[in-house]
């Protein structure tokens, strides 16, 4: 298997999870910064 | 709701249900076996003689490149309609805001995947090649987009000038996608356009590229849901540090006035300082460092 093939993959795979990660993980911060009565 | 409602509260929607509403779920779901499908898929398809293995990107790079479209299209629609009178809308511009966010992730991935693509096939990196440069020039007209939202002022200017500047970038789309036909280019044709009975590509790939196009969708919309659940989030608390704010001052301005009577009531004539030290005008003490809109 090319290693310009795996890289593009990898590439996508990895990016993809952290920013998904990142958004999620802002929002739950979010959250937990609001007064509970505030909270969705 | 309309322009002329400017109270902060009042353009405060609820938030979306968390992530573990049984709709995301079963988005997220999905997107991540489309996309473990297309991985899986991808790297199993035969070498051409062309370009040998290397067209394997094409399970990749068309994709991302399409959810960026996607994306900024979105933008661009939602722009358009905080624009227009009769639909005019806080929940426009957040999906305008969310949707820009998650194009430039797939934006940067295209140019990624095609650079990585480039390299072995054309021998280069980069080329100043029309695809390239119009790609490149529409990842930095929504880098200078998101920017535009930072800067500092009123709640519904922002969204007017941002809805505006989304308009102008997103000119640059059409202009991307055509630039194969209108410029003789080293990036080859359409690939969206293989995806006609006519193609003379193997079906294999055909496939593949559409289990890539759908993974690629259903990512944009699974991030898009969660993206505009941040942005209503971000507003709420901005909302609730204002109420903080002005709860302080006016807590400040008490402690002032009560002040002043019990020296006026020991014979001084001086007020002395708040509790914070701070003019109640200077919006110290702010929790989120913003002063409020005037």
């Amino acid at each position: 298997m090319s290693g310009y093939v795996i890289a593009g993959y990898g590439i996508t795979v990895v990016t993809l999870a952290a920013y998904s990660l990142r958004v999620v993980l802002r929002g739950r911060a979010l959250v937990r910064a609001l007064p509970p009565e505030q909270r969705p | 709701m309309t322009a002329t409602d400017r109270s902060p509260a009042a353009t405060i929607s609820p938030a979306p249900a968390g992530i573990g509403s049984p709709a995301t779920l079963l988005l997220g779901a999905a997107a991540l076996l489309s996309l473990a499908i297309t991985v899986i898929a991808g790297l199993g398809l035969p070498a051409t003689e062309e370009q040998g293995p290397y067209a394997r990107l094409i399970a990749v790079h068309p994709p991302v490149a399409w959810a960026a479209y996607l994306a900024f299209g979105v933008t661009a629609v939602a722009s358009a309609a905080y624009l227009w009178r009769r639909t005019r809308s806080r929940t426009w511009d957040r999906v305008a805001a969310a949707s820009a966010e998650i194009g430039i992730v797939f934006c940067a991935l295209a140019l990624a995947t095609g650079s990585i693509w480039g390299r072995p096939t054309w021998g280069v990196w980069w080329t100043w090649d029309a695809r390239l440069t119009t790609t490149a020039l529409l990842l930095a007209l929504f880098l200078g987009y998101l920017a535009l939202r930072r800067v500092a002022g009123d709640v519904d200017t922002r969204a007017r000038r941002s809805a505006i500047a989304a308009l102008i970038a997103a000119a640059d789309i059409p202009i991307v996608h055509f630039s194969v036909d209108w410029w003789r280019t080293l990036h080859q044709g359409r690939s969206l356009a293989q995806l006609t009975p006519q193609s003379d590509l193997d079906g294999s790939y055909i496939t593949v590229m559409l289990v890539g196009l759908v993974a690629m969708t259903l990512t944009y919309g699974w991030l898009l849901v969660h993206r505009y659940r941040v942005e209503v989030l971000e507003e709420r608390l901005e909302v609730e540090g204002l109420d903080l704010a002005l709860e302080q001052r006016r807590a400040e301005a008490g402690s002032g006035e009560s002040h002043l009577h019990r020296s006026a009531a020991t014979g001084r004539d001086e007020p002395g300082e708040t509790a914070t030290g701070s003019s109640p005008a200077d919006g110290v003490g702010h929790p989120l460092g913003v002063r409020s809109p005037s």
